[in-house]
């Protein structure tokens, strides 16, 4: 019996701490510190930027611009351009596997200007995420980050910054900023949130003595070493057991959505996330990421990104759609993003190759004028041929819809001065 | 090609060795009674002095590149001649060292014992700005408390002088040669710095980025002083040298417009738009009010509008009370145009009240308890351009009635109980509304399990 109980003990302290040491990782305040910094903003000229929140849908391997939204059924590839169809904005084309989003297009922004300096993946991604080129011992923060430390999230429960899919090492966390600003990182969209529910033998007067047994324990800790970022983790536990007994754990659960709109989204991991994604902004969340991989196109490029060219369609019009009814598009800026482009040229496999110079992204929602297309490629799709967008002009892009202050320089711990998009300037004509 | 920039960060790490290394030489200089261990000390020395100096040098030379890729050249001034000093001066000391091993004699000795002495104060000096770089400004605070208190002071005095030298600036008059030099710049130089290209990493069309500069690292304009301005120095460079600006063929500017430019500078070298632009300012007033409003559990910020209005998210309160909410929200009402009321029982008052808030642009009810009787009470709304009745038990009727609000272009409607006939009507009768969402109706049947 008492051996029992100690297994039961240790289990459910383990799950606990499990959670918590998630929780480290993701578990952003109520902005209580710092005055809202939003109005530092000069005033647009035309539309005017509207989001609140973020949802940034990553495209992990480098998406094939030329056959999804920078077609080019004019040049003579050696393996035969992807066919293009006509969108619902006149003078828009799309390759002919995105039938859905050909529906949408006045919703959406696409830029086909971008370029990037980094052609491998690891640094293209950490460019991509924060703006900086991978750089010795610094690790810079991604926008979520960014928009918690600067503006703070809007549910006290609920994870003000949320990364699905992917990894929890993925960069773009909370770089050198407070822990607390860090993704939760959600692995699986159908599990929600591992270890969350208090252990079913565990009732709520013993959970209570518990935590004070480790408040007690703590205090002489926190005492002693009183830094910022000790309390910061401290906070991380009030947190971690406000979510525990909170309602917006619903939010999580994808099973409360009606079957027809399950649906729409499809039965895939990517579809699960961008619902999960939809419910979280719904519930307050302000910045989501879902990512998907496999767009690393070497071998096989157009078997392979017509499979993922219909899979990102279905799921993106969904979204789109689900989105605007319920009324949140203007609010929430809906962000396609990826590393790089792939080369114009096939190579011996049938596949694409890495290609910073030129690739396509797409912005919809929060603001940004729908039915429009940014810059332009050459002919072959792989040079820009007009107004260049490089990654922190993209990114300063993001944090302008949002209000953020891009010309805020911020101090790293090391004392050396950043900003949040580098020396990106926002595309304001977007707006 | 060995490329010094990447290696940049080695700088702080080798930066312990001649520091290490000094110390030994200083102890041996002080410690070691040169009456009996001459020979031990003329060996020991032999070694350190230029094992010091050597890696002395390659810590500059790793400094150098850290600046580089790292830190503002600007930022780093003091902290770089501190650290040259520091070579030269141990440099000098090196060599009178072998002067004197070579020919015995007192001035090599006293300028040996000077200039290491000398090294020894820069290289403190050194190690202190490099310090106050990477730990801040505040690296002494906590050992000596008493440097706080100065430093604060100094402060102090600073900003009062700031922001008396801004209200100044606030009153002067704006820049008379901002349209001529703007037109001079559009005209010659934005082609090849501006969105499209941006040669040398520069861009003049965005103030900020032609203030900072492009891949040379030097300040594009410096207010004021346009002999330090790189944009003055390469527009005035003569045609065909290296660097002139415009480059090539083209015909550089003519000493009437380089005028222009140059006055414009000394004036300030504000950019159009930027000397009337007034920054939105904080208003701490504000800041309290919506402090008090996130005490309750709701969001509450400023919109990103940047005109200093605001919005509050009440949806994801528990149970909120309405009165309290309201004596808190009604001192922000000349402020307050957006409000996401969506996910609650309302009480009554709460419809009645919304007309205390007329600056109102978007209003969330879904999810709510409002009623078609709730909407006739927003008719007072004469800005609201933004509905959303999702998901409430709103009829027909009720969106005839908002529909009435003469603002409205935007109305939510997504899973309401009405015929998509009737919806499609009210779609034709308002094209100047976006009627958005599928009715209830609409909605696939749910298979039974
Ligand atoms: C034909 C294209 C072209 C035009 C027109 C042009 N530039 Fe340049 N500019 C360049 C190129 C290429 C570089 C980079 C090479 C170099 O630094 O000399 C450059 C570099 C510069 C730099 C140095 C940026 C840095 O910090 O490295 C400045 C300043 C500059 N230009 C100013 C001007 C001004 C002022 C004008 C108009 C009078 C102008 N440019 C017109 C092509 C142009």
């Amino acid at each position: 019996m008492d051996d029992d109980l100690k297994k039961l003990d240790d289990l459910s302290r383990r799950k606990f701490l499990n959670y918590t040491a998630r929780a480290l990782l993701g578990v952003g305040l109520a902005s209580t510190t710092g005055a809202p910094l939003w109005a530092n903003v000069m005033s647009p000229t035309k539309g005017r930027p509207n989001a609140r929140n973020v949802i940034y849908i990553y495209l992990a391997g480098g998406m094939s611009h030329l056959d999804t939204f920078d077609p080019k059924p004019q040049a003579d590839s050696q393996y035969g351009p992807v066919n293009v169809i006509p969108t619902n904005v006149a003078g828009i084309q799309l390759s002919e596997w995105l039938p859905g989003l050909a529906q949408r297009a006045n919703h959406l922004a696409i830029i086909r200007s971008m370029t990037s300096t980094q052609g491998a993946h690891e640094s293209g991604t950490y460019f991509m995420r924060t703006s900086y080129a991978p750089r010795g011992t610094i690790q810079h923060p991604g926008l979520g980050a960014w928009l918690m430390s600067m503006s703070g999230k809007t549910n006290t429960t609920l994870p003000g910054n949320v990364r699905i899919g992917g990894s929890a090492q993925l960069p773009g966390r909370e770089g050198f900023l407070e822990k607390r600003y860090a993704p939760l990182f959600v692995g699986n969209p159908d599990k929600g949130l591992n270890h969350i529910k208090q252990h079913g033998r565990v009732s709520d007067e013993e959970m209570q003595e518990r935590l004070e047994l480790a408040q007690l324990m703590d205090l002489s800790f926190h005492q002693k070493y009183n830094s910022k970022q000790i309390t910061s983790y401290g906070d991380m536990y009030d947190e971690a057991i406000k979510l525990m007994t909170s309602q917006d754990l619903d939010a999580f659960n994808l099973r409360k959505e009606p079957g027809h709109v399950r649906e729409r989204y499809g039965n895939s991991q990517f579809g699960k996330g961008c619902l999960l994604a939809r419910r979280l902004v719904e519930s307050g969340v302000r910045y989501v990421e879902v990512n998907r991989g496999g767009w690393d196109t070497h071998n096989d490029n157009h078997r392979q990104v017509e499979v993922l060219a219909y899979e990102i369609d279905q799921v993106l019009s969904a979204l789109v759609d689900d989105l605007y009814w319920r009324g949140l598009l203007d609010e929430t800026l809906v962000v396609v993003a990826t590393e790089f482009g792939r080369s114009p040229g096939i190579n011996r496999n049938q596949g694409r190759d890495h290609h910073p110079a030129a690739f396509s992204t797409l912005l919809i929602g929060g603001g940004v004028q729908g039915g429009q297309v940014f810059g332009a490629t050459d002919e072959r799709g792989g040079e820009v041929a007009e107004k260049a967008v490089t990654i922190p002009d993209f990114n300063a892009t993001i944090a302008y819809s949002l209000g953020l202050p891009i010309e805020q320089v911020v101090m790293s711990p090391s004392g050396r001065p950043f900003t949040l998009a580098d020396k990106g300037e926002p595309l304001r004509m977007l707006f | 090609m060995f490329d010094w920039n990447t290696y940049g960060a080695l700088h702080l790490v080798l930066l312990h060795v001649p520091i290490g290394l000094f110390v030994g030489i200083l102890a041996l200089e002080v410690g070691l009674n040169r009456e009996k261990h001459q020979e031990t000390y003329d060996t020991a020395m032999g070694v350190l002095l230029p094992l010091c100096l050597l890696t002395s040098i390659l810590t500059v030379r790793f400094g150098y590149a850290l600046a580089e890729t790292d830190y503002n050249w600007e930022d780093v001034a003091d902290h770089r001649q501190f650290g040259l000093s520091y070579v030269y001066l141990l440099g000098t000391a090196t060599l009178c060292f072998w002067w004197n091993r070579w020919r015995e004699n007192n001035a090599a000795k006293g300028l040996y014992a000077v200039f290491l002495s000398f090294s020894f104060i820069a290289l403190i000096l050194t190690g202190h700005s490099g310090a106050t770089l990477t730990h801040g400004p505040a690296v002494l605070d906590d050992a000596l408390p008493f440097l706080k208190d100065n430093r604060r002071a100094i402060e102090e005095q600073n900003s009062a002088t700031q922001s008396d030298s801004a209200k100044q600036s606030n009153t002067a008059p704006a820049n008379p040669f901002t349209t001529e030099a703007y037109a001079i710049l559009d005209a010659h130089c934005i082609e090849c710095h501006g969105l499209n290209k941006r040669k040398g990493g520069y861009r003049i069309d965005v103030p900020r980025l032609a203030r900072a500069g492009g891949d040379s690292h030097k300040p594009g304009i410096v207010p004021g002083k346009p002999d330090e301005s790189e944009l003055i120095i390469r527009a005035e460079l003569p045609k065909g040298e290296e660097g002139a600006m415009p480059p090539g063929k083209r015909a550089p500017l003519t000493p009437e417009q380089l005028a222009v430019l140059r006055s414009w500078i000394e004036a300030g070298g504000q950019f159009p738009g930027e000397a009337t632009k007034t920054e939105a300012k904080l208003d701490p007033k504000t800041v309290k009010q919506l402090d008090a409003l996130r005490d309750l559990g709701a969001a509450a910020d400023f919109t990103p509008w940047g005109d200093g209005t605001v919005l509050v998210n009440l949806s994801q309160m528990e149970s909120p009370d309405w009165k309290l909410c309201h004596t808190k929200l009604k001192p922000l009402a000349g402020k307050l145009v957006w409000l996401n009321a969506a996910n609650q029982k309302w009480q009554p008052e709460f419809y009645a009240q919304l007309k205390n808030f007329p600056q109102l642009q978007r209003l969330h009810l879904e999810n709510s308890n409002v009623t078609d009787a709730d909407l006739a009470k927003l008719a007072m709304l004469k800005d609201l351009s933004y509905l959303n009745l999702s998901s409430t038990k709103i009829t027909e009727s009720g969106l005839k009635t908002a529909l009435a609000l003469p603002a409205l272009t935007e109305l939510y409607v997504h899973g309401i109980d009405v015929t998509p006939k009737a919806l499609n009507e009210l779609r034709a009768q308002h094209d100047a509304v976006d009627i958005a969402g599928l009715s209830v109706k609409e909605f696939p049947k749910e298979e039974k399990k």
